[in-house]
C-alpha cells in the first residue's frame, strides 16, 4: 500500500467504495422501502429516507399473511438439507479421501459429474421419483432434492479437506486405542470443522434461497418455504405489493445475516485451510 | 515377555508392489533394535505391519508367543511415535498424552497420577497446558514420546522420530532416548534411515534393502563383517571403498588383484578359509580407515581434500582406481600431490561378483 502513494490509495479506495455501494445500494433500498408508509412508496420525486417510518408492513406480514409458516417451512428445510447434507457428506469424503477401494476415483468423478449437470434438467425425473416414491408434494421430498444436489459439492469441498489431514493423526489414535470409528469423531472431525462449517453455510444458503425446485416440486399452500410462498401471495399478474414484499425480503435475510455473523471466522478460515496441506 | 518373531511375511501393495519379503526377524524382549535402510526399503511398512496399521499379505507376527497378524492396532500392546509427531492439534499437551489412557479404559482416578509422572519423566510439566502448535519441535517430540510412554506398552515403535530436529537436539535426545529405553526396560523397535543413530543407539541393527532382510547383527559386527555388497556400501561414512578385481596369487600367497593393485591376503585373514580358485571376479571392500598414508616411493596421487577438523576425508587416484581415505587432520596434503598408499590388508573385505554380493568366508 505504501509503495502507491496517496494518490494511489485514494483511487484505489474510491474504486472499492463505488463496488461496495453498487453492491449495497439495492439492499439499502429494499430496507428502505419496507419502512416507508404506502402513499410515499411511488411518491415523485422519490425520498431517500422514509419521512415517516413505520413497521406497518411487518406487523401486517406477521399477523394477517402465511408468512409465519412459509418462515418455519424455510427453516425446517435449510436445517434439515444441511443436517443431511453434513452427515452424508463428512462420511463420503472420509471414505473417498481415506479408504483405498476399487472404483474409488471413478466415484468420485462420478459425483462431480453429476454436480455439472444443470438442475433444470434433473427436475422432472426428481419429481417422477417422488411421486412414484410416493412423497410428491411435501417438505421431506424437497429435502431430499436439496440434498441430492447439494451433495456433490459438499463431498467435494469436504474431500479436499478430508484428504489435508494428515494421516498420520488417525493412525496415532488407532495406536492409541480408538476404534475407526472414534478415531473419527476424536481426531478427524476436530480437524475437518472449518470444512464442515463452510459446507453447512453452503448447503443452509442453497436450501434457503432455492426458487426452481420449491416451484415446481411443492404447490400445496402449506408446505411452500419462503421463497415461493412469497412469490405467490404478494404477487399477482395485476398488482405486486411492493412494500409487502420487501418487507418479506429483510425478513428473509434475516437468518442468513445472522449465521453469517456467527461463522464468518470459520468460513474465511475453512476456505484458505482447504487448499493448504498440513 | 514381549518377544517379537516376524515369520515369513511379505507385504504386497494394490498395485503389486512388494514392500516386504519373505521377512523372519526375532526381536528379544527389552531390546533396543534399529530397522535401517534407504528410502522404499520397507522399514517403515515392517514397523507399520507391526502396529497392525498395515495387514501382511502372508506370514505371521507373533508378540510373546501370542499371534497379533490379525489384532486391530487397539488390541496390540503397542505404543508409536511417528515421524510427524502426530499430535492431535485441538487438544492441549495434556489432552494429548491423556488420550491413550482415555481410550483404553484407564479411570479417571489413575489417569492423573500417570500424565503428572509422564510428564515430569519429560520435563513437560510447564507446557501442558499448550496446544501442540505453541510448541517448539523438541517440545513436540517430547509430547509424542510422551503419549507414547504414558500407557507403558510392551513394545515402542519409532518411526524416524528424530529426524525432523535439528542436528544438536537429535544428538541430545538420541543419548535421552537410550537412557529412556534402560530405564523402562522394554523393547524399543526404531526406524531410521540415519545410521549414525542406528550405530549408536542399537543392541541390534536389522538392515534391510527393497524389502530383503540383508543383515541382522551388532553394530559392530555389521560394520565390521557386513554380510553383503548392499551392506558393506551402506553403511560407514564415507562409504567403503569397492574395487572390482579377481583372486591371484601374490607374493607367493593368494590375493587380490585389479589392474592397478595387488594386494596379498595375510596369514589368518578370514577369507582364506572359503577362497574360490586363482581367476574369480570378485569384489573388494576397503574401510576409508584402513588406507594409509606412508612414507616412501609415491604410487598414488591426490585428487581432493574434504577437511572436516580432526581429520580429513582424502580422494585419490591410484592408476586407474578412485580410493577415499580418512586421514588424520594433522597430515598436510595438497591436491595433486604425490603420496604413497598402503592398505591394511588384514582389513579387506571380499564379496561374490554377482547380484546377491555375498561376503567371502566368516
Amino acid at each position: 500500500m505504501s509503495r502507491r502513494g496517496p494518490l494511489g490509495f485514494a483511487l484505489y479506495s474510491l474504486f472499492a467504495w463505488s463496488i461496495v455501494a453498487l453492491v449495497a445500494f439495492p439492499l439499502l433500498w429494499m430496507v428502505v422501502t419496507s419502512l416507508k408508509p404506502q402513499n410515499e412508496l411511488f411518491r415523485r420525486p422519490p425520498t431517500i429516507l422514509p419521512q415517516i417510518v413505520t413497521f406497518e408492513h411487518y406487523v401486517k406480514l406477521i399477523l394477517e399473511t402465511p408468512f409465519p409458516i412459509y418462515f418455519r417451512n424455510s427453516v425446517i428445510l435449510a436445517i434439515g438439507t444441511s443436517f443431511a447434507v453434513i452427515v452424508v457428506a463428512t462420511l463420503g469424503a472420509h471414505s473417498l479421501a481415506r479408504f483405498a477401494y476399487p472404483g474409488r476415483r471413478f466415484l468420485a468423478q462420478l459425483v462431480l459429474f453429476t454436480y455439472l449437470l444443470p438442475s433444470v434438467v434433473l427436475i422432472i425425473p426428481l419429481y417422477m421419483l417422488m411421486v412414484w416414491l410416493g412423497i410428491a408434494n411435501t417438505l421431506f421430498s424437497l429435502m431430499l432434492a436439496y440434498t441430492s444436489f447439494a451433495l456433490p459439492f459438499a463431498l467435494w469441498l469436504l474431500r479436499s479437506f478430508m484428504a489435508s489431514i494428515p494421516d498420520d493423526l488417525e493412525h496415532a489414535a488407532l495406536v492409541d486405542g480408538a476404534s475407526r470409528m472414534e478415531a473419527f469423531f476424536d481426531v478427524i472431525l476436530p480437524q475437518a470443522l472449518p470444512g464442515i462449517i463452510s459446507t453447512s453455510l453452503f448447503t443452509f444458503i442453497l436450501a434457503w434461497n432455492e426458487y426452481l425446485y420449491a416451484l415446481v416440486l411443492l404447490n400445496r399452500d402449506a408446505w411452500r418455504p419462503l421463497t415461493t410462498g412469497v412469490i405467490n401471495m404478494l404477487t399477482s399478474a395485476f398488482n405486486i405489493e411492493w412494500s409487502l414484499l420487501m418487507a418479506a425480503s429483510v425478513m428473509m435475510s434475516v437468518p442468513l445475516i445472522v449465521v453469517f455473523a456467527f461463522l464468518q471466522k470459520h468460513l474465511t478460515q475453512g476456505f484458505g485451510a482447504g487448499g493448504v496441506k498440513g | 515377555m514381549s518377544h517379537v518373531v516376524f515369520d515369513g511375511v511379505r507385504k504386497v501393495f494394490t498395485g503389486g508392489a512388494v514392500a516386504v519379503e519373505g521377512l523372519d526377524l526375532q526381536i528379544r524382549d527389552q531390546e533396543f533394535i534399529s530397522l535401517l535402510g534407504p528410502s522404499g526399503c520397507g522399514k517403515t511398512t515392517t514397523l507399520r505391519m507391526l502396529a497392525g496399521l498395515e495387514q501382511p499379505s502372508s506370514g505371521r507376527i507373533r508378540v510373546g508367543g501370542r499371534d497379533i497378524t490379525d489384532l486391530p492396532p487397539a488390541k496390540r500392546n503397542v505404543a508409536m511415535v511417528f515421524q510427524s509427531y502426530a499430535l492431535y492439534p485441538h487438544m492441549s499437551v495434556e489432552g494429548n498424552i491423556e488420550y491413550p489412557l482415555r481410550k483404553r479404559g484407564v479411570p479417571k482416578a489413575e489417569r492423573g497420577a500417570l500424565i503428572a509422572r509422564t510428564l515430569e519423566l519429560l520435563d513437560l510439566t510447564a507446557l501442558k497446558e499448550r496446544k501442540p502448535r505453541q510448541l517448539s519441535g523438541g517440545q513436540q517430540q517430547r509430547v509424542a514420546l510422551g503419549r507414547a510412554i504414558v500407557r507403558d506398552p510392551e513394545i515402542f515403535l519409532l518411526d524416524e522420530p528424530l529426524s525432523n530436529l535439528d542436528a544438536k537436539l537429535r544428538a541430545h535426545m538420541r543419548a535421552e532416548l537410550i537412557e529412556l529405553q534402560r530405564r523402562l526396560g522394554r523393547t524399543m523397535i526404531y526406524v531410521t534411515h540415519d545410521q549414525l543413530e542406528a550405530m549408536t543407539m542399537s543392541h541390534r541393527i536389522a538392515i534391510m534393502n527393497k524389502g530383503v532382510l540383508q543383515q541382522l547383527d551388532t553394530p559392530d559386527a555389521i560394520y565390521r563383517r557386513p554380510a553383503n555388497l548392499f551392506v558393506a556400501g551402506f553403511v560407514g561414512a564415507p562409504a567403503m571403498n569397492l574395487l572390482h578385481g579377481e583372486i591371484a596369487s601374490v607374493d607367493s600367497g593368494a590375493g587380490f588383484v585389479t589392474r592397478d593393485l595387488a594386494i596379498p591376503l595375510p596369514p589368518g585373514h578370514a577369507a582364506l578359509a572359503a577362497l574360490p580358485v586363482t581367476g574369480t571376479r570378485v569384489r573388494a571392500g576397503i574401510r576409508p580407515e584402513d588406507v594409509r598414508c606412508v612414507p616412501g616411493e609415491p604410487n598414488a596421487r591426490v585428487t581432493i581434500i574434504e577437511p572436516t577438523g580432526h581429520e580429513s576425508i582424502v580422494f585419490f587416484r591410484w592408476g586407474e582406481t578412485a580410493l577415499v581415505a580418512r586421514v588424520d587432520g594433522e597430515t598436510r596434503l595438497t591436491a595433486g600431490e604425490k603420496v604413497r598408499l598402503e592398505i591394511r590388508a588384514q582389513n579387506l573385505h571380499l564379496f561374490a561378483e554377482d547380484e546377491a554380493g555375498r561376503r567371502i568366508g566368516s
